[in-house]
């Protein structure tokens, strides 16, 4: 038996709509999943103590319960995997641009973007306190889904991306090179760091292609609706079916 | 009795210019030749005193251009250590007018000579702008594809820019003897101390500084054109020389560079309308502060320097912004250590 948890804000929803198709479907025999989610940033309201994780917040307890179906904590042995949906993926492009450009980023620099992200992301900083505690436990920061490729900042430098003359292009297939060694390096016992998973992400790596953001689902227990046609971060139930089979690798 | 002198201002007198006046104001020593309006794009670069100008210019509502801004996400501790935010552009400090030519060139020509590329201990560094990467670049390659897109960026800056604001710092340097190209540092300083022999020292001369200051107007002018000529703001860095490989000592060597360069620019600005110098040496070194205007190194400009030298220039072209009215936070200027000195580093040579 596989235990997986995945752990984040409004990113969970996802999961959750993938978790009752596939297990509709009986794809998670031998698989047991857990989804704890409180919506924005309520989760940095969340601490590590005595193995588990959890809050003095009555708003994120009630979320927990929600989305996990009764428990109001997470308790870290009992997960053979713990992935964290909340805070910036290393892999967001928004680090490296300058504007709207994508400047040319050296592996020094790169290095440099990646050890303050690591120190100022409060989600990063969650999931390496539980890895701290079970060395059993593996802990995957895959953060927040990188935009879709619809949005305004993902249109301009796609445009970029493909004009030659700009060079965009080959500085972005470089830069991703970059993040990918950066992130093994950092990878240290049980936590590691994860791109999104490849199949959701378009040609440049850095943003989620428009078929896995159509028709997301609010991440409210009382509302049953789809995010607007505006809403650029949020992803469907087969982005989230992308990131269980991930997980089951 | 009338004679020449009988009707001039009092700042013609060193009297009632220099000695009567506070050191602190030096009234009408600076006397623009043209406005610098809101809609003009100023460019920076030079030695490092013009890193004060360029960030006083922008605190104080100037449209200067940073045409290779940092990564959003790097941390604004760094961005000096990067290169980024000194100047219009990432090229570091300039401190020969060889140097600007040399830029320029490389930007808007299919420059055959050499890109000279330093190593130490694995890394590589462009010995064009050598601190410009704190740990060096990964590989010859990275540097490289660095300098391209730095010199795309070059391009586009001194083909937006309306007012070009250049301090000349030095005028020692040291040349590849193959290829003539200098760099701002002597090899073995930063990186490159097995490439040392493959250089020679070079102190300019006074028609050397004009003529690679000339040069570079002229091959702005045309790739330009007459519709959108560029105007130049000249300014004498009073940071004297940390070190000299002339042979002289360091305080004759010191006065010799200012000196050419005071000269160059003085010249320049009476030659070419679209030339002005503003004297942010002579208030530096005015006699009357006293050299109560440098640190204890009796190089570093204090604080209190710099705000004499920017009061001038603002009383000659106020401010741009109006923090009361905009109710903008001013943009806070760094202190004096933060201002980037490669030079520096030959102190630790110093016995």
């Amino acid at each position: 038996m596989k235990r997986l948890c995945f752990l984040g804000n409004s990113h969970v929803a996802a999961v959750r709509a993938a978790l009752n198709d596939m297990r509709v479907e009986g794809g998670l025999a031998g698989v047991e999943v857990d989804v704890f989610g409180s919506q924005r940033n309520s989760l940095r309201t969340a601490t590590v103590r005595n193995g588990v994780v959890g809050s003095s917040s009555a708003f994120v307890q009630k979320n927990f319960r929600w989305t996990s179906g009764g428990m109001s904590e997470v308790e870290i042995a009992r997960y053979d995997e713990i992935i964290i949906l909340a805070g910036i993926s290393v892999f967001s492009s928004a680090h490296y641009q300058a504007g709207t450009d994508l400047p040319m980023i050296s592996s020094g620099m790169a290095d440099a973007i990646i050890t303050h992200h690591m120190e100022q992301d409060w989600a990063i900083g969650l999931a390496r306190l539980i890895a701290e505690v079970s060395g059993s436990v593996q802990v995957s920061f895959v953060g927040s889904p990188l935009i879709s490729v619809d949005s305004p900042r993902a249109q301009k430098f796609l445009a970029q991306y493909h004009d030659r003359d700009t060079g965009v292009g080959v500085r972005a297939r470089n830069l991703r090179t970059m993040i990918d060694r950066s992130v093994v390096a950092r990878s240290a016992g049980n936590f590691r760091m994860k791109a999104p998973p490849a199949d959701a992400l378009e040609d440049s790596g850095f943003f989620t292609r428009s078929a896995y953001c159509k028709g997301s689902m609010l991440f409210k227990p009382e509302v049953d609706a789809q995010h607007p046609g505006n809403d650029f971060v949020h992803m469907n139930a087969q982005y989230g079916r992308l990131l269980l089979q991930d997980a089951l690798g | 009795m009338k004679n020449y002198y009988s009707d001039l201002d009092r700042r013609a007198f060193w009297k009632t210019g220099v000695v009567a006046p506070s050191h602190l104001t030096v009234p009408e020593i600076y006397q623009k030749k043209w406005e610098i309006g809101p809609d003009q794009k100023i460019g920076t670069a030079g030695s490092c005193f013009a890193q004060h100008i360029a960030r006083h210019l922008t605190q104080n509502g100037y449209r200067v251009l940073d045409v290779e801004p940092a990564p959003r996400g790097l941390s604004e501790v760094q961005h000096a250590a990067f290169g980024y935010g000194m100047y219009s552009a990432r090229y570091g400090n300039l401190y020969s007018a060889r140097q600007l030519r040399q830029l320029v060139e490389a930007a808007f020509s299919d420059d055959p000579r050499p890109f000279l590329i330093w190593e130490r201990e694995g890394r590589f560094f462009d010995a064009f702008r050598p601190t410009i990467e704190p740990n060096g670049f990964l590989s010859r390659d990275e540097v490289i594809e660095a300098r391209r897109y730095h010199l795309r960026c070059v391009r586009r800056l001194f083909l937006e820019v309306d007012v070009f604001v250049f301090t000349l710092g030095l005028t020692e340097a040291w040349v590849h003897k193959e290829s003539g190209q200098v760099v701002p540092l002597a090899p073995g300083i930063v990186a490159g101390e097995d490439r040392a022999q493959d250089y020679e020292f070079v102190n300019f001369s006074y028609g050397e500084v004009e003529a690679d200051f000339r040069a570079v107007m002229q091959m702005l002018d045309d790739l330009r054109g007459r519709k959108r000529p560029l105007r130049y703001l000249l300014t004498v860095s009073p940071v004297p020389l940390t070190a000299t490989a002339s042979g002289q000592h360091v305080l004759a060597a010191s006065t010799y560079s200012k000196s050419v360069l005071r000269a160059v620019a003085g010249w320049l600005c009476e030659t070419c309308d679209n030339v002005d110098y503003f004297p942010s040496y002579e208030i530096i070194t005015n006699p009357a502060a006293r050299g109560t205007f440098f640190e204890s190194n009796l190089r570093s400009v204090m604080t209190e320097g710099v705000e004499v030298v920017m009061n001038a220039f603002f009383a000659a072209h106020p401010p741009r912004l109006r923090r009361e009215e905009t109710g903008q936070r001013p943009t806070e200027v760094p202190a004096n250590e933060d201002v980037q000195c490669d030079e520096q580093m030959l102190e630790a040579f110093g016995r």
